[in-house]
């Protein structure tokens, strides 16, 4: 109680409240915009945060986070083409109904089922997130290293074509974690002579470079120049048509607290992603509804249950970054990097020591859900007509901001150079369906891993029956190898 | 016969694997003196051996595996893009770092404009011009 004030204040000053409100307008454009996504926005957005307060830091990318999720609904309704992959499900009963001239009512209930389902599993979040960190609290080195293998594991399963190339990927991003000095020789290493990577090598530069400026370069090699709007795309007049009734949205509530439960436990377990999160609740409602056969056809129902689910996974996939310092996804991952230059480690100890910030987060969280329905209520008509913009335009003005945001954090042009060697790095290994996301996911968990395994080493010391005292780590070895053998059917349905 | 392309993403992966294992960990991690700390590459050679291992059974599933109908990785097509993502990331560095990110911005979103089919002149100006400007405002400001 003795945070309550104090935080609020941090909450409601202006600085938070208008990145809040810039990061989920930001969200909803890229969201929106085909051509991009949401992680390249988030790591657009991260050398902005550098220069915030870190509430105001953490309000922008949780804005973008959260309005990209909710955005993607708009362009699978009115244009069949999910803005985000995510958003794939909506399309599915989401633009038969715009073709039946109910576009107001499909992104009507799209709006207030993203704002259901975040909402629910951000109470989620605050609910389980404390609990569960006092548990991390009491497990020793070796079993934190297991869980670390386990999740690492889990996501190179699911986060690819191949799990191969995800443990692949993983490892490399290990690897380039190794740079910088050593935390116990204090040894310079994999720095190359350069004073630059004394601290390792920048999250900044990683992140824009391998998000950000490799999808782009990808983008310019696929995308053809917009003829206009596709065949049968509303224009902003027939926006007009009747909206959302109160007897609509309520009579969806059975669907929305399914999907929004499926949602955030998909959303916990990391790797899984928004995709399988909102096919499974579509599938769930589908399932359980008297009338399976209107679905696919432009049912209600439909949209609210992918929306609810793919809102729930944005929300809940930040449980595991509380609760062990482990991020669920890749905006959950930017958020550890926006923590870490503030001086926060998120983890389980992030609870004692950094207790208001924790506080201010829960509320930036959900202020940020309530924030989502006047943003996306006020800028639909302006959201759909974002689709005009060529990606003629959007790629190379994207290419400059990621350049921008190089400049901005390093002052120098080293960092400028690091985003271009990891957005060569990135397009190489998007080409090889190498997955970056178990590589950035490497990149942030391999100094713990390291810390974790060395302190396993010093407290085994050489004595490998030790390990029968520890059978919670060798559960999660166990479940690492079940996973490895059994999930990767589950990416191959993603 | 036509190999999948897992054969040469495994073997590219594994020579770079190799020599980054047998040549860049010993010249770029030194050996540590003090007996009582763990040696400074253990990550390092472990993660790269873990790449290794996994790059070389990549390798091997792919030679038993039917070449992939999409079509093949190794086209003059995909090199081509691959050139220019390089050269053309490279020349926006030397210009940003020689011309200054005012003008080196302009001429690197007007060039990947133009690339990309965009010929009005107007809004290659008004775009690239704005783009460049807002983003050197903002530089100054906040430096």
């Amino acid at each position: 109680m003795e945070h309550f004030f104090p935080v609020l204040q941090d909450i409601f000053a202006i600085p938070t409240l208008l990145s809040l409100f810039f990061g989920l307008l930001i969200g909803y454009i890229v969201g929106v915009l085909p051509g991009l996504n949401r992680v390249a926005a988030l790591a657009i957005a991260l050398p902005f945060t550098y220069h915030l307060a870190p509430l105001a830091g953490i309000a922008l990318l949780i804005g973008v986070s959260k309005g990209g999720t909710a955005g993607g609904a708009i362009t699978s309704i009115l244009l069949n083409t999910p803005g985000e992959p995510s958003s794939a499900a909506t399309c599915l009963d989401g633009y038969p109904l715009s073709r039946q001239g109910k576009s107001r009512k499909a992104l009507g209930i799209a709006l207030y089922s993203a704002f259901f389902g975040d909402f629910f599993a951000t109470m989620m979040l605050i609910l389980l997130a404390a609990p569960l960190a006092k548990v991390a609290l009491k497990l020793g080195p070796l079993e934190i290293f297991s869980i670390l293998i386990f999740s690492l594991t889990f996501i190179a399963a699911l986060s690819g074509k191949s799990m191969l190339k995800g443990l692949i990927g993983g490892a490399l991003g290990i690897f380039v974690s190794c740079t910088g000095l050593d935390v116990e020789s204090a040894m310079p290493r994999l720095t190359f002579g350069f004073m630059q990577l004394f601290d390792g090598v920048p999250m900044l530069a990683i992140g824009v470079g391998i998000l950000a400026l490799s999808e782009m370069m990808i983008q310019m090699e696929t995308s053809a120049p917009l003829p206009g709007l596709p065949l049968g795309t509303p224009k902003p007049e027939r926006l007009k048509e009747e909206g959302l009734t109160w007897k609509e949205l309520i009579a969806c509530w059975r669907t929305l607290f399914r999907s929004s439960f499926i949602g955030t436990i998909i959303g916990i377990l990391p790797g899984l992603g928004g995709t399988i999160g909102a096919f499974l609740g579509y599938s769930m409602a589908k399932r359980a509804s008297k009338h399976p056969e209107r679905y696919g056809k432009g049912e209600l129902e439909g949209v609210a249950a992918a929306e609810a689910a793919d809102n729930a996974v944005t929300a809940s996939a930040f449980i595991p970054l509380f609760a062990l310092g482990i991020p669920g996804s890749v905006a959950a991952a930017m958020l550890i990097a926006a923590l870490t230059v503030h001086g926060v480690s998120p983890g389980p100890l992030m609870f004692e020591q950094h207790t208001a910030l924790v506080y201010g987060i829960y509320g930036i969280f959900l202020l940020a859900s309530f924030l989502m329905l006047p943003v996306g209520q006020l800028g639909l008509r302006f959201f759909s007509l974002l689709t005009l913009i060529r990606d003629s335009i959007l790629c190379p003005v994207v290419v400059l901001l990621c350049l921008f945001g190089a400049l901005l954090e390093g002052k120098d042009m080293f960092s400028v150079w690091m985003v271009i060697i990891f957005g060569i790095l990135g397009y190489l290994m998007k080409k090889m369906d190498l997955s970056f996301v178990t590589f950035l996911i490497g990149f942030i968990l391999g100094p713990m891993i390291e810390l974790k395994l060395r302190q396993s080493m010093l407290l085994m010391q050489g004595d490998w029956s030790r390990l029968t005292d520890h059978p919670v780590a060798i559960a999660f070895v166990l479940f690492a190898v079940v996973a490895a053998q059994r999930l990767s059917k589950v990416s191959q349905l993603k | 016969m036509k190999l999948h392309d897992d054969v040469f993403i495994g073997t590219l992966l594994t020579v770079s694997a190799l020599i980054v294992l047998i040549w860049v960990i010993p010249t770029q991690i030194p050996v540590s003196q003090d007996e009582t700390v763990m040696p400074p590459s253990l990550m390092a050679n472990l993660s790269m051996g873990i790449v290794l291992l996994l790059s070389v059974i990549l390798g091997i599933k792919g030679f038993f595996r039917q070449a992939d109908r999409d079509g093949s990785l190794l086209t003059i097509k995909n090199f081509k893009s691959f050139g220019f993502v390089c050269l053309s990331l490279a020349i926006s560095g030397v210009l940003i770092q020689y011309a200054g990110f005012f003008y080196g911005g302009i001429i690197i979103t007007g060039g990947y404009m133009v690339k990309m089919g965009e010929r009005r002149l107007l809004t290659l100006l008004s775009i690239a011009g704005g783009a460049a400007g807002i983003c050197y405002l903002a530089i100054r400001m906040v430096n």
